[in-house]
């Protein structure tokens, strides 16, 4: 069945609810039956500046952002400016004739005036209503009952009082009549799917919600942009659930008191960005030292240093996979969609506690501020996973809690609740946990403390497999990781159909330690390895170069937006 | 151990012997402790002792509690997660003025400003003595030592004027040529409800020429009888009095600590039964 795809872009001044008019125009689309993904661009200045949202929707499974729009709806002259030139050969202009001077760059594509100054004056007797003018248009376009939208407009402005939301309601349903007169051409046959159980998330709620399904009960933060929505919404709602979410005065102080807790029992999680990761990396160590389970989900932004805080990168891997003084054991994650955000902090919680060590999951910028319907996770699946505690009956004279056993994971004992008082270091220490430096002791406790990873290593390798086995024959695969998963799969299927070649595709979600046997599987029968990111050098094929000795094709875009599909299909074939 | 047997001064000391040097300070701090937790009577399994890096990091070590020794100068904010973690542990955390007042010195307004119920023994020298004596925040001006050595260019800190500005809702000064008042100081610090700082100078033997026993037993004098710990203004006016160490409890106040606040947020935020609630509020 062939699937209709619209893709709506929205541009405007920063401050003029380029943003709200998006997220509501989103939920609605997405309760009208349609799959959505929906991302955004906004200036780091709260006003000022052009902030763009761009919306897809499909009945087909929407996995990336588009580069090219169908519609694309210009608030004001600087939108038309920055974006006149992604729209399709058969897609269309909206424009406000009032501010936007049309020029030779639209060519011969469609446009259809759609005065929203004008209409929101009318409708409402302010302009400041235009962009709900807009969302109404926008509603029209995409065949969803206008109810929808002014019924979540109530909800949105419902705490600004009732003129507000009669005023918006009135935008709205003025916008939307305009567009059933002056657009109805645009609509597509859409194969909706209503009433499915779903909710509409984006990557750093979906992160937020999986910490709350992990059992997380303690977080401690400090704001960084584009990280702090994640503490802002466990500051909100982690309260609800008996647990505690805290704010200190740094990153350091913020990991430090995590350590604290997770040394006092608690499940702790944090979120942070590469520069707050940096200010982590000594405490980082000491929870691989001290062996205190930790959960740090690190939202990527273009870098380095300040760099570019609202634009996206996939360039802290190298940070997190070796960014630490001496050697300690940890383990890197990156989910690849919205979903796959709770799912993946649901299981670096319980890697965490399992294995008592740090974990690192990878989401960035785009990830974070990409909007999707997902299915309401179904929280019998969650798997919590137990840190390994000592019996209550142990005795304190032989006990040892960083005791050298088989796959190097020791009983840790709860202060307050145990009767094995005992010293938690980040010296090197016996088993016991005295301070030692002697050569034996620092190879033995080494050796133990990253037998860890090797057994954690040994899972993966049981749990990472791709459901479908590679096709027969194949010669060309694709390794990415994180958020390119959704480009990379619509680009192999776009390439499938235009050459008929075929390409496979590997997506750890583990990075760190790497599924070793499932990659020399991968490897295998491939004469070509394409690894594309979203970084300047190229840090996960250096990686697997170093690992496998193989000399991946690389394809990098540091343009601090994520790969479209489109922009893929191009790279990827002209190495095939 | 039992909790119905009462825990005798021995009962704290771990299996460890304390390296300090011979003549140390610090044992004049650690013996009082020692003492206070059996006044006290705290349970063992219930005490958490945090320290950060230095000679008095290694504090934990020689007492059986539970303890987290962890990087230099975030004794106070691990510190405070584990209290911030369960409220039912008593938690301490200790070190010296260069973990405290240096590297770890951006800490201190903030443990202060959440009232975390903990005790902080700060344990001054005036040197950086475990890396062998270098010059430290409360090293004073002209004070020599191998990283100055023609002259300390800095003025010192004042910890006492420090604690009070940043209003920590206990402070008190002592002196580790001075145990008796010390066993005294940690009984009421440990008792106090809220986050109380105790200041204790105790003189580094081997890498501090300047500041010695001798010196310190100079200006040593306890607090007039009549003093008035409510009286936060007039603590900073005898901090400021560098002439003179006043020893005693400086400055007791009595305000909820960030436990209670964090209880009455649950309440005010509402409870969930189940995620699925969450879930609701996104569909």
């Amino acid at each position: 069945m062939a699937t209709h795809d619209l893709v709506v872009r929205i541009g405007g001044e920063g401050g003029e609810g380029v943003i709200s008019c998006g997220e509501i125009l989103s939920r609605a689309v997405a309760r009208g039956g349609l799959n959505i993904h929906a991302f955004r661009t906004f200036p780091a200045e709260i006003r000022g500046g052009l902030a763009m949202f761009q919306l897809r929707g499909s009945d087909g499974p929407a996995r990336s952002l588009s580069q090219s729009v169908d519609v694309l709806c210009a608030i004001n002259h600087n939108a038309y400016d920055a974006y006149v030139g992604n729209i399709k050969s058969d897609g269309v202009l909206l424009y406000d004739p009032a501010f936007v001077k049309i020029d030779d760059r639209l060519g011969g594509r469609r446009r259809i005036e759609l005065p929203l100054d004008a209409i929101s004056n009318e409708a409402t007797g302010a302009s400041r209503a235009k962009n709900m003018v807009a969302m109404g248009a926008l509603l029209a376009v995409f065949d969803v009952p206008v109810e929808y939208g002014k019924t979540l407009a109530g909800e949105h402005f419902g705490t600004k009082g009732e003129d507000v939301v009669r005023m918006n309601q009135g935008a709205i349903e003025a916008g939307h009549t305009y567009a059933l007169q002056h657009m109805a051409e645009i609509r597509k046959p859409f194969n909706r799917i209503p009433d499915r159980d779903q909710i509409l998330v984006n990557g750093n709620e979906a992160c937020a919600m999986g910490a709350i399904a992990a059992g997380v009960d303690f977080v401690p933060g400090y704001p960084i942009t584009p990280a702090t929505p994640i503490f802002e919404f466990l500051c909100r709602e982690l309260p609800r659930f008996g647990g505690k979410a805290v704010q200190f005065e740094d990153e350091i102080a913020s990991l430090a008191a995590g350590i604290g807790a997770s040394f006092a029992g608690k499940r702790v999680l944090t979120a942070t960005s590469g520069p707050g990761l940096s200010l982590m990396s000594e405490t980082l160590n000491l929870a691989a030292m001290t062996e205190c389970p930790i959960t740090i989900i690190n939202v990527m932004r273009g870098g380095p240093s300040t760099g570019m805080p609202t634009k996206t990168e996939q360039s802290d891997l190298k940070f997190a996979i070796y960014g630490t003084s001496g050697e300690s054991p940890r383990c890197i994650m990156a989910p690849l969609d919205i979903y796959d955000c709770f799912w993946q902090t649901v299981r670096a919680v319980r890697i965490a506690e399992k294995y008592q060590i740090p974990v690192i999951v990878l989401t960035d910028q785009a990830l974070a501020y990409t909007s999707q319907n997902i299915d309401t996770p179904d929280l019998t699946d969650v798997e919590l996973g137990e840190r390994l505690a000592p019996p209550l009956d142990t005795d304190p004279e032989t006990f040892e809690r960083y005791a050298d056993t088989e796959n190097g994971i020791s009983p840790m004992p709860i202060p307050g609740v145990h009767e094995l008082m005992y010293m938690s270091t980040g010296l090197e220490h016996t088993p016991k946990g005295a301070p030692n430096y002697t050569p034996a002791n620092h190879e033995l406790m080494t050796a133990k403390r990253f037998r860890k990873l090797t057994a954690l290593g040994r899972r993966v390798v049981q749990q990472s497999h791709v459901e479908e086995e590679e096709p027969e024959g194949v010669e060309v695969g694709i390794i990415g990781w994180g958020s390119t998963y959704g480009a990379i799969t619509e680009a192999i299927e776009q390439i499938e159909a235009d050459t008929g070649v075929r390409v496979a595709h590997l997506h750890p979600r583990i990075l760190s330690p790497l599924p070793e046997w499932r990659i020399r599987q991968f490897l295998g029968p491939l004469k070509k390895l394409i690894v594309p990111e979203e970084n300047y050098t190229g840090q996960y094929a250096h990686f697997l170069k170093g690992k496998f000795g193989i000399k991946p094709i690389e394809i990098h875009k540091a343009h601090g937006v994520p790969f479209t599909a489109e922009e893929l299909v191009g790279a990827i074939k002209e190495e095939l | 151990m039992t909790t119905d047997t009462a825990l005798k001064v021995a009962d704290y000391k771990s299996d460890l012997k304390p390296i300090w040097c011979s003549g140390c300070g610090d044992y004049g701090v650690i013996t009082p402790f020692y003492q206070a937790l059996a006044e006290i009577q705290a349970q063992p399994k219930d005490t958490v002792i945090v320290s950060g890096i230095g000679c008095s990091g290694r504090f934990p070590y020689f007492c059986n509690t539970y303890g987290f020794h962890g990087v230099h100068g975030r004794a106070l904010p691990t510190a405070a997660g584990v209290k911030i973690a369960n409220p039912d542990l008593a938690v301490v955390a200790v070190g010296g003025d260069g973990d405290g007042l240096g590297i770890g010195g951006g800490h201190v307004a903030h443990v202060c400003r959440k009232n975390i119920d903990m005790t902080y023994i700060l344990i001054d020298n005036s040197i950086y003595g475990l890396t062998k004596g270098q010059s430290s925040p409360t090293s004073p001006l002209d004070m020599t030592s191998k990283t100055a050595p023609y002259a300390y260019l800095e003025d010192p800190v004042n910890p006492l004027l420090m604690m009070l500005a940043y209003d920590a809702s206990f402070v008190a000064r002592g002196y580790s040529g001075k145990p008796k008042v010390l066993k005294e100081l940690f009984t009421r610090a440990l008792k106090h409800e809220g986050f109380s700082v105790l200041h204790i100078y105790s003189p580094c033997v081997s890498m501090n020429k300047q500041v010695t026993f001798k010196t310190m037993n100079e200006i040593v004098q306890p607090l007039p009888d009549d003093w008035d710990t409510s009286d936060r203004l007039k603590g900073m006016e005898m901090a400021m009095d560098t002439g003179t160490f006043y020893t005693g409890v400086v400055y007791e106040d009595h305000r909820p600590t960030i436990h209670r606040r964090l209880d009455d947020l649950e309440e005010r935020s509402g409870r969930y039964d189940e995620l699925g609630d969450l879930f609701r509020q996104y569909k």
